[in-house]
């Protein structure tokens, strides 16, 4: 007796047969494209990245200067300014890779997530970050810390705890410091105006790892050691227009012992005796007053009372005064996950 | 094909899953998945870093100056060589020792025999490990110590570091 | 049938991902096979060498060149002529040339 196909009946019902044999061919395609997944997991490029994307992170921020290269003058507050940065680099210059800037080392730490950060003169966590370091399309969290090696072992961190695996690189720089002028103070000398006197094009002359550079970093000239009580009553700076130091960063500011004082104070800048002064100028002042590197400057000071023994000091290499610190080793690491 | 017996449908299901689920398993077998990118990885941070600390030791401290690198290898101190290196490589921002070793040899060449190696410094012994080199050019000038093989001139030797983690 | 084609379809796919994970160049052997740090190294060491005032040393041209080439298995070339520094690198993979003006 043949036996025709499928008998067509109005009962809609599937056979048992048809039900069971089907569910066996579900269940098995179920566990076999449980097992196929696997196979493609490793080839999602943002997991496989996450070392890929430290290395290149850390070359960005160890062997670049950034784009633009003095970008640590630039007020993030204006959005045009913000926007024309277009990529983080803490190199000193293009033909220093491994030495870093300390001025833009220390900006670069200074972030916050609030909303009101795009107003303010600080990162915004962490959407600059992503934008102008770490590239890529994925989204990766990120933390990046810095530790020197040598006398103050200080450590700058910026990102979240890492979890346990996560892509990392280390790298080993240096950074270079800024240098001192002290000045040996004699309360029986024979001036009480003392000029300290910069030249930048001599500055300018030695290669950039061990230069003095007004330009780039801070300057400091130290009045050590005061035999008797003293008054600071006027700081000007002559190029040769003179003007005084302006009341906001960046500036130049008095420190009595480490403590600041200031020349807007009813008593000016007071020294007692056996205390030093120290006088500071603060990165990017000169870029503020419009100086380049073949300007010349004078800093007058002009105490209460005789000061010094020599009226001019000269900020030079050739002067027996000026003590170049020289440049700090550390440790970056950059993880990312 | 469907009669009462109840049997067609089951085996085909039955003998479907069965093709897919070999497939499936012979497929798997002989691929042999290693995430691409693990392989050199480690390689790749340990060289970056033992060049990065050589870099850094080449520096000089002072205008003029001679580097740590130069004053290690004219004067023979290894001692020198090793704490240098050492903390510049074994330092992370939390901890002290990363747990990484390293061999150093110096290539230098004479007039007489060519290239010869010189053994500089030895942090530990290396056996088979997996490690990398790290090298950097060094000009040195006389005096030497007198325990150094190098000719009496002006020259410029490789510094080669092997560097493993333990 | 469905199973069947499942089957080719699995093989495949198998295929793909057997042979990308051959052919395609890692990232790490990529950054290890780039002799970033030994083109930056040697760049360094002859700018260094101009200020000193040895770069003409034959002497030490020869030093370079039979060290990089017995150590590194690369050919190193220079030269210097008062105002630009010629510098020429191959180690096999790449090759590095490089006129320099202004020390």
């Amino acid at each position: 007796m043949a036996v025709i196909g499928r008998r067509l009946d109005d009962k809609a019902q599937l056979g048992l047969d048809f039900i069971v044999g089907f569910s066996i061919f579900i269940l098995g395609f179920i566990f076999v494209s449980m097992m196929m997944s696997g196979l493609l997991v490793h080839l999602q490029s943002k997991t496989i990245d996450y070392d890929a994307v430290a290395y290149r992170t850390s070359v960005i921020l160890v062997e670049d200067p950034g784009e633009p290269t003095d970008w640590q003058f630039l007020n993030l507050q204006f959005p045009e300014n913000r926007d024309s940065l277009l990529r983080i680099g803490l190199a000193l210059e293009k033909s220093t890779p491994g030495i870093l800037n300390e001025r833009k080392l220390e900006r670069f730490f200074l972030q916050s997530s609030s909303p009101s950060c795009s107003g303010q003169d600080i990162f915004c966590y962490p959407g600059d970050y992503r934008n102008k370091v770490i590239f890529g399309d994925y989204p990766y969290n990120f933390n990046i810390s810095l530790k020197y090696l040598s006398g103050s072992e200080k450590v700058y961190s910026v990102g979240p705890v890492f979890p346990e695996k996560h892509g990392y690189v280390k790298r080993a720089i240096k950074v270079r410091e800024s240098s001192i002028l002290s000045i040996p103070t004699n309360t029986s000398g024979t001036s009480n105006v003392t000029t300290v006197h910069i030249d930048f094009p001599l500055l300018y002359q030695r290669s950039v790892e061990y230069r003095v550079d007004p330009l780039n970093d801070e300057l400091r000239i130290n009045f050590t050691n005061f035999s008797e009580d003293r008054t600071l009553e006027l700081l000007t700076v002559c190029y040769p227009a003179c003007t005084v130091p302006f009341p906001d960063s960046p500036t130049i500011r008095f420190y009595v012992n480490d403590i600041e004082d200031y020349l807007s104070s009813p008593d000016k800048v007071k020294i007692n005796a056996n205390q030093n002064l120290s006088i500071l100028i603060e990165t990017g002042y000169f870029n503020r007053i419009g100086l380049d590197d073949f300007s010349k400057v004078n800093i007058t000071s002009y105490f209460s009372a005789n000061a010094t023994d020599l009226p001019t000091y000269d900020y030079a290499y050739s002067s027996p005064n000026l003590a170049i610190i020289p440049p700090s080793p550390a440790v970056m690491e950059v993880r990312i996950w | 094909m469907v009669n009462e017996a109840a049997q067609l449908y089951t085996i085909e299901g039955v003998g479907a899953a069965i093709l897919m689920v070999v497939t499936a398993y012979l497929v798997i077998s002989s691929t042999t998945i290693f995430t691409p990118q693990d392989t050199h990885i480690s390689d790749m941070q340990l060289q970056q870093l033992g060049s990065d600390a050589l870099a850094m030791m080449d520096i000089a401290d002072a205008y003029n100056g001679k580097s740590t690198l130069q004053l290690a290898i004219e004067g023979n101190n290894s001692q020198m060589f090793l704490q240098s290196f050492s903390r510049l490589v074994n330092s992370t921002t939390t901890a002290y020792d990363d747990g990484l070793k390293f061999n150093t040899m110096v290539y230098y060449r004479t007039d007489s025999s060519g290239i010869q190696p010189f053994k500089l410094c030895n942090n530990a012994d290396y056996f088979r490990e997996n490690a990398v080199t790290a090298t950097r050019w060094v000009y040195i000038t006389p005096p030497f110590d007198a325990t150094l093989p190098f000719d009496n001139r002006d020259q410029v030797v490789l510094v080669e570091v092997l560097l493993w983690r333990n | 049938m469905m199973a069947f084609i499942i089957s080719i379809t699995i093989f495949f796919l198998a295929l793909i991902v057997n042979e990308s994970a051959i052919v395609g160049k890692t990232t790490s052997e990529s950054v290890l096979e780039f002799p970033k740090a030994d083109i930056q190294d040697l760049r360094n060491e002859l700018l260094y060498l101009i200020e000193k005032n040895k770069i003409n040393d034959p002497d030490i041209l020869f030093d370079i060149q039979s060290i990089s080439m017995s150590r590194k298995g690369a050919i190193v070339n220079y030269a210097y002529d008062g105002n630009r520094l010629l510098i020429h690198y191959n180690d096999g993979i790449t090759e590095y040339n490089e006129v320099y003006i202004g020390t």
